[in-house]
């Protein structure tokens, strides 16, 4: 299964919000802490909603938090 | 290791219990010839419905104390219950490697009984089938988890 591809700065998001924890920013979103390492390591796109709510909870815009990486063009 | 981790290998557990007895038990019967009688249809349903409910207090007392020595080995009074998202993507995804498994099963049996076979073989090939894909399905689960397939 490919990455997805969709970046992200949630780690230095949480680094920079008096370097809240993984488990502190997976509950005020309520989500696993497994999940957030997902989304952190771009192993996991969250849904539209929660990518929201992390954003949210930095307060910041969705796009200062993921970046979707478009795929090269085909040969 | 998240709530719904800790439920696949719970069932995984369970599954293989589940089946290695029951199932050890109904091929057991097979090979005895007991099912080979005018009756023996009968009996094979009532040996698999033993099998089911036996199946779901397995189930009930590995996944309740594999939660118990989670919480002990991890020391983790607390640990968390919530599915999420994530989670419900990977049962979705695991649903769907059982569905195929058991399919599987379900077409080897038809073969089977269109090339000549006893229908407790061919009952018995579903019955493999939808225990094969069971622990596929919670197999693939516990793989996307610990690898991120």
């Amino acid at each position: 299964m490919a990455n997805p591809p969709i970046a992200n700065t949630i780690r230095r998001c949480r680094f920079d919000a008096g370097e809240m924890t993984q488990k502190a920013l997976a509950e005020q979103v309520g989500v696993t802490r497994q999940t957030i390492i997902a989304i952190e390591n771009a192993k996991y796109s969250p849904t539209l909603e929660l990518a929201f709510q992390i954003a949210a909870v930095f307060g910041k815009e969705l796009g200062e938090v993921f970046t979707y990486i478009p795929k090269g063009p085909k040969p | 290791m998240d709530h719904e981790e800790r439920n696949a290998w719970g069932a995984v557990i369970a599954s293989t219990i589940t089946f290695l007895y029951f199932g050890g038990r109904i091929w057991g019967a097979t090979v005895a010839g007991i099912y080979a009688t005018d009756d023996g249809l009968r009996l094979w349903a009532w040996d698999v419905l033993w099998l089911m409910g036996g199946g779901i207090v397995i189930t009930i007392v590995v996944m309740i104390a594999f939660q118990i020595l989670y919480a002990i080995a991890t020391n983790t009074p607390n640990p968390s219950f919530i599915t999420d998202e994530r989670d419900t993507m990977i049962n979705r995804r695991g649903v769907q490697v059982t569905l195929v498994v058991a399919s599987a099963g379900f077409i080897l049996a038809v073969i089977m009984l269109a090339r000549g076979w006893g229908a407790v073989g061919a009952l018995n090939t579903i019955l493999v089938g939808m225990a094969a894909g069971a622990v596929a399905g919670d197999l693939y689960k516990i793989a996307v988890y610990r690898f991120g397939l």
